[in-house]
């Protein structure tokens, strides 16, 4: 992952600062650092025999994830539900707090709640993967976190009624008039993903996006899957998205160009944890370290259609991975809690939206 | 004394107070019936507690919520902010809008549905069977598949517009969907069906006599539409409208699809977005809902004082048989009318999800396509989809009937017997479903989960949440009945011998079993779409096949969601034709 332009103190920068010390062979291990005895984990996780995944992956692609990781440990049953990342953080919230635990293992992008809950409230087990050691530090929040795969912002046009050369370059041509009523978006209020592209609009001194797209009579979708069909269909000509839905719609051979600004891109990270109070825990962490390794990282890139944080990993066949983009920023270092609500603020002030 | 027991004027001999005129026992010795008020009693009881738990607990739990700066369980503080923001100009403009859109929907839903089931059940219209069947059919789409289908239909790169631009060369007219006028239209294609369900069964218990003799007197079919025909009805429609107003107030599914891109934001959108995108507040939202469920209960409660006075009996013990309205010169536009309607709220839209989910991404153009057969294929081999599926028909068939048994029980109580509380029972009935679905699914996740009862992560649970919910689509629908029959009917029983019970179950549940069987109808139906509170108490081993088809559509994986939608519209045709295959009595007209 490259995140360049990011020389601010944050949270986030002091925990990749606190992962790599870890990594480096700290002088004092913590207990998570002491190893894991990683046959008797397999063993006690082959006893629980079950394994329940939270999850916000394609529908599609999960179930043949779990096949693949079936195969890979014969002798663990799965079962799993899908949610938006807001909902499925809300409902383990609940679940947790009300002590009815019933998921091992939760993959989402994270917003300042799942982070609070993980860090202060404990929903998260502090452990080692014995395949950690195979990623950069960054990725390791404490122990307890790990990134596992990333969604970039994009710049979308539909190829049948878009010629390439006139297709937009860079974000500022969102705003060109020439696309007037032909812009469409998943609005910052809705999608964690959009607001880091926001927040790095502000960052490059465009802070009044909102009314420049206002201008332009920008259409709002839902999600980023969404804006994906709604630039497909024709309904708008060009979209600005996380780039979830793209690597599969492309597969598909879907009539859709793509440009990553050259002035940069926020970028997402899918966080995974193993419950702190897991049903299965041991389970939880095979499953964990399995999606870790080079073929689990290999099945998820392919299923949930991101490029994987694996170094290593035989590169998406259509986006490039985020290591080729320039200045790809993880939008974790610029949108705090705070910018987050102003961010949204803003945007729901300009739609009118209350 | 029981709570059934009582004394002084309105109470009929054998204990139960009476209400309206219409409805009252006479006070003849002869026709009391056989006493058993205890098992009456207790029954009650049972009922009351039964509704009270369900509608109260999830509804204590939002307002715990509503008064809170976190959700239930996290450390927090009390605060009265949530309720202090209800009166914000924003939450104000987006209530008018939402009042402007749903009242506009009712309004036509109300005559579009009113207009099929006269149609169907009062004249000699060709085809009355498969009408209702494509009707009911149509009931089934739920709002976002629906919606879904209008977009692909109607948006500005939409079906219509391809063939305005690329087979007519037309580009100066164009449709788009994405407006006020977008969301009303397809409103009132999900909501005709049920408004034709509601009303379906008072137009064919009506009693003919009536209209017999309007004729006989020289009254046009028109005059006798207004001044009989609509007057005894005036009870069901009454219900229907404001369930359907209700109903339109809460909808999500196709504001937040067509409003969105159009800006037009509604409270049920505003609500969405408070409950589930970040940052939430939880707390407002559940103060949104509240607010909307004292509405909806005052709406309820003078709805209920302006009946009292209008309730009609129109079934006496008098036998009597209907003469259709011959439809004449009106045959061809009717038939015009009717095929319309089912042409543009089922067949367009179910050929339009056919054609999606064979196709690998979206062309309005089929011979650009290309075709596939992967999302079957998946749904084949799916563990979680063919689990999902028989959760669906355990929860839609088992807990439709549990749905039906309380609901009768709670309007028998509450328009025949009116025992103490029965008006609370009346509103505690009707308390949930003024709660927007996305909100009672907090509600409910909130109680059950913290709740020391084995249901969390349960079926069980979901036939509960969808019963709370659904609950008075059953007692309104069986209420409308209840109310049309003569009370003479049942004494005639009581003369002869026949307890309370045997009355019930021998005179009232026979001559209700038309509008029985749409009450289990509608549930069934509304058991198998519903989604917003499923969404968020739903677990791996109690998922439905609902939310199979919104995880896909979330996603806008809509190929794999049209083809869930056209499974689910295959499986509902199956089991709609064993349930009428199974009571003979659905099958009459």
């Amino acid at each position: 992952m490259t995140h360049a332009g990011d020389h601010e103190l944050t949270r986030r920068a002091l925990l990749a600062a606190l992962g790599s010390t870890v990594a480096l062979g700290a002088l004092a291990p913590s207990r998570a650092m002491a190893g894991e005895d990683w046959p008797a984990v397999q063993a006690a996780a082959a006893k629980e025999g079950k394994l329940s995944f939270y999850h916000n992956l394609r529908p599609q692609g999960v179930e043949q994830l779990l096949i693949e990781f079936r195969k890979a440990n014969p002798g663990i049953q799965t079962e799993q539900i899908r949610l938006g990342s807001a909902p499925l953080i809300e409902r383990f919230s609940t679940e947790f707090n009300a002590g009815r635990n019933i998921a091992d293992v939760m993959l989402t992008f994270p917003d300042d709640a799942m982070f609070t809950g993980v860090d202060k409230g404990g929903w998260a087990l502090e452990w080692t993967p014995p395949e950690l050691s195979a990623f950069k530090p960054v990725i390791n929040r404490g122990n307890k976190t790990f990134a596992v795969h990333t969604s970039r912002n994009v710049i979308i046009y539909n190829k049948q009624r878009v010629k390439p050369a006139d297709a937009p370059k860079e974000w500022t041509d969102l705003w060109d008039p020439k696309w007037k009523g032909k812009v469409g978006m998943d609005p910052p209020w809705r999608s964690i993903a959009v607001q880091g592209v926001v927040a790095l609009w502000v960052k490059n001194g465009i802070t009044d996006a909102a009314q420049k797209l206002k201008a332009n009579d920008v259409r709002f979708f839902e999600g980023s899957a969404g804006v994906f069909q709604a630039v497909l269909r024709g309904d708008v000509m060009v979209a600005t998205l996380a780039d979830l839905p793209l690597e599969p719609g492309l597969e598909d051979g879907a009539p859709i160009g793509f440009v990553y600004p050259k002035s940069g891109t926020a970028t997402n990270d899918g966080y995974v944890m193993v419950s702190a109070r897991a049903p299965h825990p041991n389970a939880g962490k095979v499953f964990v370290n399995w999606l870790m390794s080079a073929p689990g990282q290999l099945v998820l890139q392919e299923q949930g259609g991101l490029p994987v944080t694996r170094p290593g990993v035989a590169p998406t066949k259509f986006v490039p991975p985020t290591s080729a983009l320039s200045n790809a920023v993880d939008s974790i270092t610029i949108v705090s809690g705070v910018e987050q609500s102003k961010t949204i603020e803003t945007w729901r002030e300009t739609f009118g939206i209350r | 004394m029981s709570v059934l027991q009582g004394s002084g004027a309105g109470r009929s001999e054998d204990g139960f107070r009476l209400g309206a005129p219409a409805l009252r026992a006479r006070p003849n010795a002869a026709r009391r019936p056989v006493a058993n008020g205890g098992v009456l009693t207790g029954l009650y009881v049972v009922v009351f507690a039964v509704v009270a738990f369900l509608a109260l607990v999830p509804l204590a739990a939002l307002v715990v919520g509503s008064l809170r700066d976190t959700s239930p369980g996290l450390p927090g503080q009390w605060t009265l902010a949530n309720w202090a923001n209800l009166v914000s100009p924003g939450v104000i403009d987006t209530l008018l809008t939402t009042l402007v859109v749903a009242g506009l929907s009712t309004i036509f839903a109300m005559i579009i549905g009113t207009a099929l089931a006269l149609v169907i059940h009062r004249t000699d219209f060709r085809w009355p069977n498969a009408m209702t069947g494509m009707l009911a059919l149509s009931f089934y789409f739920p709002s976002f598949i629906l919606a879904m289908a209008w977009i692909v239909i109607g948006s500005p790169g939409g079906v219509i517009n391809d063939v305005l631009r690329e087979f007519l060369g037309i580009e100066s007219v164009s449709v788009d969907i994405y407006s006020t006028w977008g969301i009303i239209f397809v409103m009132v294609l999900h909501q005709v069906p049920f408004v034709y369900l509601t009303i379906r069964g008072p137009i064919m218990g009506m009693d003919p006599s009536y209209e017999e003799a309007a004729r006989t007197a020289g009254a046009s079919p028109w005059c006798m539409l207004r001044r009989v025909t609509l007057p005894m009805l005036a009870y069901a429609l009454a219900s229907s409208a404001l369930l359907c107003l209700v109903l339109t107030l809460e909808q999500f599914g196709i504001p937040v699809l067509i409003g969105v891109p159009g800006h037009v934001t509604v409270l049920a959108t505003q609500i969405y977005l408070l409950c589930r995108f970040p940052p939430t507040a939880y707390g407002l939202a559940a103060a949104i809902g509240l607010t909307l469920a004292v509405i909806t209960s005052v709406a309820i409660l003078l709805q209920r004082r302006l009946a009292r006075g209008e309730r009609s009996v129109t079934t006496t013990g008098k036998a009597g048989k209907i003469t259709p309205i011959p439809l004449g010169v009106w045959r061809w536009p009717v038939n015009l009318f009717c095929g319309f309607y089912v042409a543009v709220s089922l067949i367009l839209p179910g050929l339009i999800l056919l054609y999606t989910s064979l196709i690998k991404f979206f062309t309005a153009n089929p011979f650009d396509a290309v075709f596939t057969f992967r999302n079957y294929l998946y749904i084949w081999n799916s563990e979680e989809t063919q689990r999902a599926i028989i959760n669906t028909i355990i929860v839609s068939g088992g807990g439709a009937l549990v749905g039906v048994l309380l609901g009768v029980a709670c309007s028998y109580y509450v328009v025949r017997l009116r025992p103490t509380g029965y008006r609370l029972l009346d509103a505690l009935v009707m308390l949930p479903f003024g709660v927007p679905g996305i909100v009672l699914g907090l509600g409910l996740l909130w109680a059950y989960a913290y709740l020391p009862l084995p249901l969390y992560g349960t079926l069980t649970l979901i036939v509960l949440a969808y019963v709370t919910r659904f609950l008075p689509y059953a007692a309104e629908t069986s209420g409308a009945r209840f109310v049309q029959l003569d009370r003479s009917l049942e004494e005639a029983a009581w003369t002869a011998g026949a307890s309370r019970l045997a009355g019930v179950w021998r005179i009232l549940m026979p001559l209700s079993l038309p509008s029985l069987q749409s009450s289990y109808f509608l549930l069934f139906m509304a058991f198998f779409r519903e989604i917003s509170a499923t969404i968020l108490i739903f677990t791996a081993s109690t998922s439905v096949l609902s939310v199979s088809i919104w995880s896909a559509f979330e996603q806008a994986n809509w190929g794999l969601a049209s083809a869930l939608s056209i499974l689910a519209m295959v499986l509902m045709v199956a089991m709609m034709s064993l349930l009428l295959w199974a009571m003979p009595g659905a099958r009459r007209r």
